[in-house]
């Protein structure tokens, strides 16, 4: 089996096949990125296919270093685009809205009710949790403490990614993660055992 | 007590060990003495092992490209492309090639024509050369001279009516001697190659003797008293067989075929070199 480099060095070659063995690694993560910005999955889909055929594009751009940020700068900014159009054109609302016009709390309404799996239901609740509290946040926001609270990247990596400075990214993702701890407090139910507690402590 | 955007920046760095050396310090000595700052990074801890542990999304499709997403579908076109002129160019050449071939095969008897005419061309040249002579000149003048006295002496008329008779009878002959030249030719080429050469060696050798006729005909046929005068016209191009003329076009022709052959084959050979270098290119 290549080994990742090898993959890249044939995909700059123009090797599709190899390119496409990178894809299969990488998608989840790439996927996952667009969809905890976009929080919408047929669009995030999209970027994400965008943002392959981006990569692959553009490859002869990549000077090495990390090829996962390298991938996720390049799916943020199809995310922006995409956010971008989105803010041209209104979709109808993820979520549904109460009687009084308020949103609904919980997030617990995306549960397709034809489908109780009792062990994944509440995999997928503190998904929607979390996705709900992310849209609250703004778009730069959102992406910071995506990259570093979800996909792990350190500090340096996510102003790289950003483009912004270390210290933009060190304020933006306090002030989201202080966002974030008074939203998640609404769905502590919601939350596993171990990290029930935060609102209580 | 509010905790400010300030400690809450450095409450989040220091969870993330991004904290420079010298505010570290400065912080954790904070820490100690305030618990609202203990408090809210329990809180932010928490939110941070919340995100952490966010489900992973199934990805609802695989995202691999195919050649059409990223433009390649343009290639097999341009490779279709070259192998199709590289065949074309080839089919051009080979049919260039047997044309070639068949021209040179049908008149195979005038290949060895251009000897002939090098031997005529110098005939002729010699023939030339002696006219240009300054005796030769002034001979001719003396009997173009004599010739005007000539007119007006009445007895004269009758020589000068002799040689044009004379004259018009060298004409018949060299007729008769392109004529059997013609009818020479037509048999050699039937004949064969055999046949051929030998007609040819015939051939030169009664050219030869026409060629030394008429440089010795017209000054008896004329029978003017220039003494060592040879002949009164140059031989003209119009005595030389037809082929032997056409040869020197047909040389032409000749280096125009080959030209062109090498045109087709480089064109096919670098048509055939571009569609195997892309293929080669698409399969790595």
């Amino acid at each position: 089996m290549m080994d990742l480099q090898d993959q890249i060095k044939k995909s700059m070659a123009g090797d599709l096949e190899s390119f496409n063995q990178i894809i299969l690694s990488f998608q989840s993560q790439i996927y996952n990125q667009a969809y905890r910005i976009i929080g919408e999955p047929d669009a995030a889909a999209d970027a994400t296919q965008e943002a392959f055929i981006s990569a692959y594009k553009k490859l002869h751009t990549y000077r090495g270093g990390s090829f996962k940020s390298w991938l996720l700068r390049i799916v943020s900014n199809a995310c922006y685009d995409e956010f971008r159009r989105r803010k041209r054109k209104p979709v109808v609302p993820l979520y549904p809205e109460g009687d009084d016009g308020d949103e609904i709390d919980s997030a617990s309404w995306l549960e397709d009710p034809a489908e109780k799996p009792e062990d994944s239901l509440q995999r997928r609740e503190l998904s929607e949790a979390i996705q709900y509290c992310l849209d609250r946040l703004e778009y730069e926001f959102r992406t910071i403490v995506v990259l570093v609270d979800i996909q792990g990247l350190d500090y340096a990596s996510a102003a790289e990614i950003t483009d912004r400075p270390l210290g933009t990214v060190k304020s933006r993702l306090a002030r989201a993660r202080n966002n974030l701890k008074d939203c998640l407090q609404g769905f502590k139910e919601l939350l596993p055992h171990g990290l029930r507690h935060v609102g209580e402590a | 007590m509010k905790i400010s955007n300030r400690d809450w920046v450095n409450l989040s760095s220091y969870l993330d060990g991004e904290l420079k050396p010298t505010e570290l310090n400065k912080f954790e000595e904070r820490l100690k003495n305030e618990p609202v700052l203990q408090h809210a990074l329990e809180e932010l801890r928490q939110t941070k092992r919340t995100l952490a542990h966010t489900p992973t999304l199934r990805v609802p499709r695989n995202f691999i490209l195919t050649p059409a997403m990223v433009g390649l579908k343009s290639r097999p076109r341009l490779v279709k492309g070259y192998r199709l002129a590289s065949a074309l160019m080839t089919f051009l050449l080979i049919g260039v090639m047997v044309l070639d071939f068949g021209r040179g095969f049908v008149s195979g008897s005038m290949a060895p024509a251009a000897p002939k005419e090098i031997m005529l061309e110098a005939v002729s040249d010699a023939a030339e050369d002696v006219l240009e002579e300054p005796a030769l000149m002034e001979a001719e003048s003396e009997m173009e001279s004599d010739r005007a006295l000539s007119e007006a002496d009445a007895p004269l008329e009758e020589a000068a009516t002799t040689a044009e008779a004379a004259a018009e009878e060298m004409d018949e002959e060299e007729s008769e001697g392109f004529a059997q030249e013609q009818g020479t030719k037509s048999g050699a080429e039937e004949a064969g190659d055999s046949a051929t050469n030998q007609a040819e060696e015939w051939q030169e050798e009664e050219t030869a003797e026409e060629v030394a006729e008429e440089v010795e005909a017209p000054s008896q046929a004329l029978g003017t008293e220039i003494p060592g005068t040879p002949i009164s016209e140059p031989p003209t191009p119009e005595y030389y067989p037809d082929e032997e003329i056409h040869s020197v076009e047909r040389t032409t022709s000749f280096n125009s075929f080959r030209i062109l052959e090498i045109i087709l084959g480089m064109a096919a050979i670098t048509f055939g070199i571009a569609a195997w270098v892309i293929r080669r290119r698409e399969s790595r």
